[in-house]
């Protein structure tokens, strides 16, 4: 048997704890979806030659997006999180992640996995990282300190290109291949949804976050939209 | 002149034109033919497109024939299972070499074979020792394992490769077991092939390194500037208009164009250049003419040679009609004014500036002749007061025939005075001062008889000569009016001048001057002056002594002299003549 005071204690601490489940439900939402990129994004090329066929006997494989496109909510109620490392790795002739959302002050870890030296740097905005040459094995430690899009680029190996976008947001997702993504713990609220893929801002649109969450279907313009803003 | 100057004005004008064309025309010509040689880059620009296009496509399917190989299929087959590729990479490097002996030959810097994964399992040419390592990030290479056959073109380690891929597929042809990528040169040996087939020079640029060129790369050390400076233009229309560019002392004309893939990312270029043409210019085009040129039928030695007769031909008929005509006819007249044949030049006859010659010559006769003396023993005075000038003290113009005065040789006006009197000339002559030579020892003149003896001043020579005057002259009385007819004159004439008349028929100069004394008596007697005191003897000794000195001055054969009215006054004037 269970005193009665004990009792009334743990129906107590049962309501204020469904009450904070409650409240706790109510501010932190789901924002999922999936995004559907024109074909031009999804070809997995930046730079055609002339030539560019199918075999006539295997189906062609969907390019990989390694990572390149992100979903974004943007709003005034989302607090900043605190900087941290963020490491990103040259491997094969590419680099994975191929986009990171960090915070101001954030240093991003370039490590160069390759046999053969890449010079990186962001040409777009050269006072932040000016071009050094990144030996194999070695690493680079780059502080990015304001709010911002950079592309980070290798000149030997342009294809190589890696998105850093620095924001007060801490509420992001990188895409699936299968363009499929998800936000947790989103406030309730007014807020942007932007999508970053092949160093750019591809798609904006406005959402209101509910408590039930959002399950939003974004579909990218074509290349008219499709334009490099970080540089 | 009118028509010789408007023609003169038409010949120069139609030079002017012509050497304004011969310096103007040239340069449209060389708008067109830069134009001309701009379009000419254009098509070699785009030849050079489609022997790059059609050169990947023939690298793209050269692989993908290698990819074909049994042997290559198994090996990069069996390497696609993961594990350790050293089994596998001298078998790949190995029929690689078998399958392209001519590598080199061919252009392929290296073949590259690589498993499912990506990663290298055995390569010819560069590097043939290495493998291993991943290359599935590249963009060609990804997309050969997706099962794309493709090309791009890498700038790496300051060097252009054109890249082609392609899949390999398994025997069954169901998967992708691999792929095979082939690095074509990209530098002297593509520069010189489009050099031999399209006719241009030809310099690839990377990063603003000229990387070869077939003309000395240390001479083009302005091209990549130009190129960045006209980024944008290719940018957008992946190519430039054609620029000038210059090489020392050479003017290139040229056209750089991207290459595509990544290298266009890493701003590869390649330009096509053609030497311009040299500026022309009148010297440089006559220089630049043949004999060919000049043959009959190329150029018009008809028309031109007409037309040069024609503007000289009428040049000369204007002249002549306009000049040399007048002139000639001026020159008559003056020959005939010096003849004495003329009193003055019909002036009217002749405009512009013969006519003004003819009346200064006119203005000057007339100076000559009625110029006001300058003030001198002679001034204002006439002829008669020179030829006695106590005569002229008494009524400034007269002889007194009451007290006729038988001037001396030192009373004779000096001839430059006389002179002066008949050419405004008051200087003296220095040697001429003594007395008339002409007529030496003139007897002293007599005293008019009576007039109530009148005999005609000029009479015949086979009048009889009048009575002689005695020294002692009566008072003298007033003249008689002026008659009409000298003949009938009233004059006492001195017996000497029957004397000289009747010299006359053997001295025609003397007889000119009794003509001329004949004359002015009777001028002065009908103008109302007086005639006392004039002697014929006199007056032909002051002529004679004039004449002198108008033909030491003016170098003439002789001297005429005419009688006319100036001022109402009996005048005499002094014509020199030549001939």
């Amino acid at each position: 048997m269970t005193h009665p005071k004990n009792r009334h204690t743990s129906l107590a601490v049962a309501v204020l704890a469904a009450g904070l489940a409650w409240q706790g439900l109510a501010v932190a939402a789901t924002v999922r979806g999936t995004v559907s990129l024109p074909a031009e994004l999804k070809i997995g090329r930046r730079f055609l030659g002339h030539w560019r066929v199918e075999n006539t006997n295997v189906a062609m494989q969907h390019a990989n997006l390694k990572g390149g496109t992100m979903v974004l909510l943007v709003g005034p109620q989302f607090q900043a999180i605190p900087p941290k490392n963020v490491s990103v790795e040259i491997s094969g002739l590419q680099a994975t992640p191929a986009a990171v959302v960090v915070s101001e002050g954030t240093v991003v870890e370039f490590k160069n996995s390759d046999k053969v030296a890449h010079d990186l740097s962001t040409p777009g905005a050269p006072q932040v990282m000016p071009p050094e040459r990144l030996g194999s094995g070695t690493i680079r430690k780059q502080r990015f300190a304001t709010a911002g899009e950079y592309l980070v680029r290798c000149t030997e190996y342009p294809h190589i290109v890696v998105s850093v976008i620095v924001t007060s947001s801490p509420l992001f997702s990188v895409v699936e291949d299968k363009g499929g993504f998800k936000i947790s713990d989103v406030p309730e609220g007014h807020a942007t949804l932007k999508v970053w893929s092949n160093g750019a801002w591809v798609h904006e649109q406005d959402v209101d976050v509910t408590a039930k969450g959002l399950d939003l279907t974004v579909k990218v313009q074509g290349s008219s939209s499709a334009k490099e803003t970080a540089e | 002149m009118f028509l010789s100057k408007i023609w003169f004005v038409l010949v120069g004008l139609l030079a002017g034109i012509a050497v304004t064309a011969a310096f103007v025309a040239p340069r449209p010509a060389d708008r067109r033919i830069e134009q001309l040689e701009g379009q000419r880059m254009d098509r070699a620009q785009y030849a050079a497109e489609q022997l790059l296009k059609n050169d990947a496509r023939r690298w793209i399917d050269y692989v993908a024939k290698l990819g074909t190989d049994g042997k290559l299929i198994d090996a990069l087959e069996s390497a696609s299972h993961g594990g350790d590729l050293r089994p596998w990479h001298e078998s790949v490097r190995t029929r690689l070499r078998e399958l392209v002996p001519d590598r080199q030959a061919i252009g392929a810097e290296s073949i590259i074979a690589v498993d499912g994964k990506g990663r290298v399992v055995g390569r010819v040419g560069d590097d043939e020792g290495e493998f291993g390592e991943s290359i599935a990030g590249a963009e060609v290479v990804a997309d050969a394992l997706r099962g794309y056959l493709s090309d791009d073109v890498w700038g790496a380690n300051n060097r252009l490769r054109r890249i082609g891929a392609a899949p390999v597929l398994s025997k069954s042809h169901d998967r992708i077991v691999g792929a095979l990528v082939v690095a074509v040169e990209t530098g002297k040996r593509l520069a010189e092939m489009w050099k031999r087939n399209l006719g241009v020079e030809v310099a690839i640029v990377l990063r603003k390194n000229v990387l070869s060129s077939t003309l000395p790369e240390a001479l083009l050390t302005q091209l990549p500037e130009v190129i960045e400076e006209h980024a944008a233009e290719i940018a957008s229309h992946k190519r430039t208009r054609a620029l000038p560019l210059y090489m020392g002392n050479e003017r290139l004309l040229t056209v750089a164009a991207p290459f595509t893939g990544e290298a266009a990312e890493q701003r590869a270029y390649y330009v096509l250049m053609t030497k311009k043409s040299p500026e022309s210019d009148p010297w440089a085009l006559l220089s630049s003419t043949s004999s060919d040129d000049l043959k009959w039928g190329r150029f018009p030695w008809l028309p031109l040679g007409g037309s040069l007769i024609a503007i000289i031909g009428i040049g000369l008929f204007l002249q002549r009609m306009e000049i040399e005509n007048p002139l000639k006819h001026l020159r008559a007249e003056v020959h005939r004014l010096a003849k004495q044949e003329l009193l003055k030049i019909e002036d009217t006859k002749y405009g512009g500036k013969l006519g003004g010659i003819a009346r200064d010559i006119n203005a000057a006769i007339e100076h000559f002749t009625h110029a006001p003396l300058p003030k001198s023993e002679t001034a204002k005075k006439d002829i008669s007061a020179i030829l006695d000038p106590k005569a002229a003290t008494a009524d400034g113009r007269s002889f007194d025939v009451s007290n006729p005065v038988v001037p001396a040789k030192t009373a004779v006006p000096a001839p430059a005075a006389m002179a002066a009197s008949l050419f405004g000339t008051p200087r003296s002559a220095p040697g001429l001062g003594g007395g008339p030579p002409a007529i030496p020892a003139a007897p002293p003149p007599s005293p008019f008889s009576a007039p109530s003896e009148p005999a005609p001043f000029l009479a015949p020579s086979h009048a009889a000569p009048p009575p002689v005057a005695p020294h002692h002259m009566p008072p003298p009385r007033p003249l008689p009016p002026p008659v009409v007819k000298p003949a009938v004159a009233p004059v006492p004439v001195h017996p000497s001048a029957l004397d000289i008349t009747a010299r006359d028929t053997v001295d025609p100069d003397l007889a000119h001057f009794a003509r001329v004394f004949e004359e002015y008596v009777t001028l002065r007697q009908k103008c109302g002056e007086s005639i006392v005191g004039l002697s014929v003897e006199k007056f032909t000794a002051k002529l004679q002594s004039n004449r002198q000195q108008i033909v030491a001055k003016h170098n003439c054969r002789t001297a005429q002299f005419t009688v006319y009215e100036k001022d109402g006054k009996a005048a005499l004037r002094a014509v020199p003549v030549r001939d």
